[in-house]
């Protein structure tokens, strides 16, 4: 769809409250959104699920007299589109907070005491390897979260190493150039490997 | 303890790379703490990169139809009635709030108005409607502004449904319409003749209900 296109359909529904054509046009694209998301965080929505996300979506697009749809600056944002997305991603993170899928709940940091029965599970030189991972990851995070690791170097770090994003995406995410990036992900790993090699001979 | 999680305006105006540098301080502090938002960062900006606009598919007229008719359902607007809200300035230009009354005497009686005021925008007419109940009757003030002043050649009816019209001209500083009993009204603007948008609503008790 072109601009003026675009900004025709976006006058009709913020000057003539005529919105169909508007949820005509990206009613797909919110589909899409809520899809990909669940699949990429592994979560089963049912169709319920989905419907009553869509309907959130365009209400958060449409209250208070299309509040959030008016603050669209079309020379701040690549697109209409892109925009929708960013609010329909909100929105879905904001509806997984309150859902849990019991089978395939992901947490990465939260590594919990393994109990006797799990212990039972492994074999003991396979266990012995895991376990000594898991100590080794959990001082990785008590470092990552020291003072002297300042928050651009956090999130580098995290986003290149957890992530596993090229510098040019972080360079995108943090509006950084790349220099900045691959400088702050070296002074991070310094500090890191610094307090790791302190902790170890604690 | 960290901030709280990332609002949806500051969300986007990250994302969008437009911000002010003490805003993207705290959301970067917020996100080197919070793995949660910093995962919603990283999947919207990639989602937002790789979807392919141009190969989404347009929906079918008659269900977006339906659609819009049941969301408009679902966003609909409801003002309370406010004892404390002070007047817009277009309503008493010459009100100074702090000189307004903050006891009364025993043998006063104390006002009883309550008030709402609600801001629409019909086409490219800004419009500020100004509610003052007085027990079960609503006055009503209304001023409509184009172009950064106050709009010429307007007429506003009123339809209380079912029960009949009343039509001003809108006139400095405002249109007014007094001494409405509850029910649900349709206020219509014309501009030079033109219908220009309609607005529906309900006065009750409990305040102003968008229908």
């Amino acid at each position: 769809m072109n601009k003026k296109k675009e900004k025709q359909i976006l006058n009709d529904c913020l000057k003539n409250n005529k919105c169909d054509e508007f949820i005509r046009q990206y009613e797909n694209l919110v589909y899409y959104t809520i899809r990909t998301v669940a699949a990429r965080k592994h979560i089963a929505f049912s169709n319920e699920d989905v419907e009553d996300l869509f309907q959130e979506i365009f209400a958060e697009l449409f209250k208070n007299d299309c509040k959030r749809l008016r603050a669209y600056n079309e020379e701040k944002c690549k697109s209409l589109a892109g925009f929708i997305q960013m609010i329909a991603s909100h929105t879905i993170w904001n509806h997984l907070d309150k859902v849990q899928d019991p089978f395939t709940y992901s947490s990465r940091n939260k590594i919990t005491a393994v109990d006797e029965n799990t212990l039972n599970l492994f074999n003991k030189y396979d266990m012995e390897n895991q376990l000594n991972a898991r100590e080794k990851i959990l001082i990785i995070f008590d470092c990552l979260n020291e003072k002297k690791i300042n928050s651009l170097e956090r999130i580098i770090f995290k986003l290149y190493y957890f992530e596993t994003l090229s510098l040019k995406k972080i360079s995108n995410i943090t509006n950084r150039n790349s220099g900045t990036v691959r400088t702050n992900k070296s002074r991070a790993l310094a500090k890191i490997k610094h307090c790791i090699e302190f902790k170890l001979k604690e | 303890m960290h901030s709280k999680c990332i609002d949806l305006d500051k969300f986007i105006g990250y994302l969008n790379k437009d911000i002010s540098n003490k805003d993207r301080a705290y959301i970067e502090d917020h996100l080197s703490h919070c793995d949660r938002c910093l995962e919603m960062v990283v999947m919207t900006s990639q989602l937002v990169s790789e979807t392919n606009y141009s190969q989404m598919k347009v929906g079918l007229k008659l269900k977006a139809q339906e659609m819009w008719k049941n969301l408009k359902q679902k966003i609909k607007n409801t003002y309370q009635w406010n004892k404390d809200q002070f007047p817009p300035l277009w309503v008493d230009p010459f009100l100074q709030p702090a000189l307004v009354k903050v006891s009364y005497r025993s043998d006063q009686k104390e006002e009883t108005l309550e008030n709402a005021l609600i801001k629409k925008v019909i086409n490219d007419l800004s419009i500020e409607i100004f509610f003052e109940r007085n027990e079960n009757l609503v006055t009503i003030k209304i001023i409509i502004i184009k172009d950064n002043q106050i709009a010429p050649n307007i007429n506003i009816v009123i339809e209380r449904i079912g029960a009949g019209y009343t039509a001003r001209q809108l006139k400095e500083p405002f249109a007014f319409f007094e001494d409405l009993p509850f029910g649900k009204y349709r206020i219509m603007i014309e501009e030079k003749g033109i219908h220009k948008g309609d607005y529906d609503f309900e006065i009750n008790e409990k305040g102003i209900s968008e229908i």
